[in-house]
C-alpha cells in the first residue's frame, strides 16, 4: 500500500510532539516501511534543547530606567482628559510646592519638564498635518513670541520629525511649545520664551524628571530642548537649533 | 514627582518588568535581529507596557501579554521606521552579541547555533524562539505572533530545515 505523503510542515508537529497536528500514528506506521520518510525526518530533526540552550550565551542589554510616575495614555478620550488633568495637577502643585526638592526657585524650564513628561508617544502619533497647515500653525504659534519661524528650520535632521506647535503660557507671558517625535517615538519638545534680561546663555546640558534636555538663551529668547533619554541627540539637535532659530 | 501613594497598576507592570527584562530583550533581538534596535524596541515595549498598565489584569500571564505587545509595537509602528533608516540590512557580529569569553556552560558550536538561528529571517526566529526557547506551544505561539498555526508549523519546518543542512542531520547538535 502506498503511504500518504507527509508534510514537512506535519513532520516538524511529529518532532515536537504537537500531536494535533501530526497524525502521530500515521507517520509512526509509514517509518517503518518508508526510508524516504525517515531521510526526510531526519533532515528536519534539530536538537531544540540545544537551541534553548545557546541563547544563554546572549549579552542582554541594560535595562531602561522606567518612569517613576505613572503615564497615561492620550489615544482616548477618557485617557487625553486624564493627561490634561494629570498635567493641570503637576503644574498646580508644583506651583504650590515648589517643583522639586532643590530650595531654588522653579523657572519656566521646570514646568516645561513636567508638561513634557505627560507626553507619549500616542499623544503625537496620530497628528498629521499638511506641510502647509504645519506652516500656518507655525506662523501663528511663533508670533506669539514674536518670531518667525519657516518650516525648514524644524527639519534639520531625518531623526527629529516635527508634528505641531502650540502657544502655552507661564506667568502671563506667552510660551510656545514645538513639538516632535525622534526616530524612536520619543517625544520631544524645543519650547521658547521671550527673555526679561537678554543675557546670552551657552547651550547646557541636564537631566529634568529624567528626560534628556539642553538649554540656552540668546537674543533676547530662552530655549530649551527637551525629551527621551539620548543625551547626545538633544545636545546634537540643540546645537542645530541654536543656530537656525 | 510622584504623588501617588499606594500600589498601582503602573507599579505592578514595573515591578513584573524588572524580573522579565532579559526575555523580553531576547526576543526584541529576534525580531529587529540587531543589537541596538533591539535595546531601542526592549525600551519602547517597556514605557508602552507603564502607559497601559491599568490594561494589564493582575495575576494572569504576564509574558505573553507582554510579547503581543512588543509584537504589535514593533510591526505597527517601529518596524516601518527602521527600515527606513536601513533596517533589512543588519549583520550580525558574534562579537557584539555573545560574550566571547570561554564559559564551560555554553559550547562553541551553541555560540554557532544562536548565529545561525540569527542569520534567519525576522519572521523564523521570532516563531523559532517562541516555541523552542521559550516554550509556548504551536496555539500559543500562532495567538502571541497573531498568524495562523499553519504558519508558525511552515516556518519552524523552514526554520530547522535550514538549521539542519547547516550542521547536518543529527539528534544532537551540541
Amino acid at each position: 500500500m502506498q503511504n500518504r505523503y507527509f508534510s514537512d510542515e506535519e513532520l516538524v508537529a511529529f518532532l515536537d510532539g504537537e500531536d494535533d497536528y501530526a497524525n502521530v500514528a500515521e507517520i509512526t506506521s509509514a517509518l517503518k516501511t518508508d526510508a524516504n520518510l525517515a531521510n526526510r525526518i531526519d533532515e528536519l530533526r534539530l536538537d531544540t534543547k540545544q537551541v534553548a540552550k545557546s541563547f544563554e550565551a546572549l549579552k542582554i542589554g541594560k535595562m531602561p530606567e522606567l518612569p517613576s510616575a505613572p503615564i497615561t495614555s492620550a489615544n482616548d478620550n477618557t485617557g487625553f482628559r486624564n493627561a490634561i488633568a494629570a498635567s493641570i495637577l503637576t503644574l498646580v502643585i508644583g506651583y504650590g510646592a515648589g517643583i522639586s526638592t532643590s530650595n531654588s526657585q522653579p523657572d519656566w524650564r521646570d514646568y516645561v519638564a513636567s508638561y513634557q513628561a505627560l507626553y507619549t508617544n500616542s499623544t503625537l502619533k496620530n497628528v498629521a498635518l499638511s506641510d502647509a497647515t504645519k506652516q500656518e500653525e507655525l506662523d501663528r504659534v511663533a508670533a506669539a513670541i514674536g518670531k518667525t519661524i519657516p518650516i525648514e528650520k524644524l527639519n534639520i535632521s531625518t531623526q527629529l520629525e516635527y508634528k505641531r506647535s502650540q502657544v502655552l503660557g507661564y506667568k502671563g507671558k506667552p510660551l510656545i511649545q514645538i513639538a516632535f517625535l525622534d526616530s524612536m517615538g520619543q517625544p520631544i519638545a524645543l519650547c521658547i520664551i521671550r527673555s526679561d534680561e537678554n543675557e546670552k546663555l551657552d547651550l547646557a546640558m541636564d537631566s529634568m524628571e529624567g528626560m534628556s534636555s539642553a538649554k540656552w538663551s540668546k537674543e533676547g529668547y530662552e530655549y530649551i530642548l527637551i525629551g527621551g533619554k539620548d543625551d547626545a541627540l538633544i545636545s546634537r539637535m540643540a546645537s542645530k537649533f541654536s543656530d537656525t532659530i | 514627582m510622584k504623588f501617588w501613594g499606594k500600589k498601582t497598576a503602573h507599579d505592578v507592570v514595573k515591578k513584573e518588568l524588572e524580573i522579565f527584562f532579559p526575555r523580553l530583550w531576547r526576543y526584541c533581538l529576534a525580531l529587529t535581529g540587531d543589537r541596538s534596535r533591539s535595546d531601542d524596541l526592549a525600551q519602547a515595549a517597556c514605557l508602552r507596557a507603564i502607559e497601559k498598565a491599568d490594561k494589564f489584569k493582575a495575576g494572569t500571564h504576564f509574558d505573553r501579554w507582554m510579547f503581543r505587545l512588543t509584537q504589535r509595537l514593533w510591526i505597527n509602528e517601529i518596524r516601518k521606521e527602521a527600515v527606513r533608516n536601513g533596517g533589512g540590512l543588519s549583520s550580525i557580529d558574534e562579537e557584539d552579541l555573545v560574550d566571547t569569553k570561554p564559559d564551560p556552560g555554553v559550547n562553541l558550536l551553541g555560540r554557532e547555533v544562536l548565529l545561525e538561528v540569527m542569520r534567519l529571517p525576522e519572521a523564523q526566529r521570532a516563531t523559532l524562539l517562541l516555541v523552542y526557547v521559550e516554550g509556548y506551544s504551536y496555539s500559543e505561539a500562532a495567538n502571541l505572533l497573531e498568524i495562523p498555526i499553519g504558519t508558525v508549523m511552515s516556518r519552524l519546518a523552514v526554520a530547522r530545515s535550514k538549521l539542519v543542512k547547516k550542521y547536518g542531520s543529527r539528534s544532537e547538535v551540541g
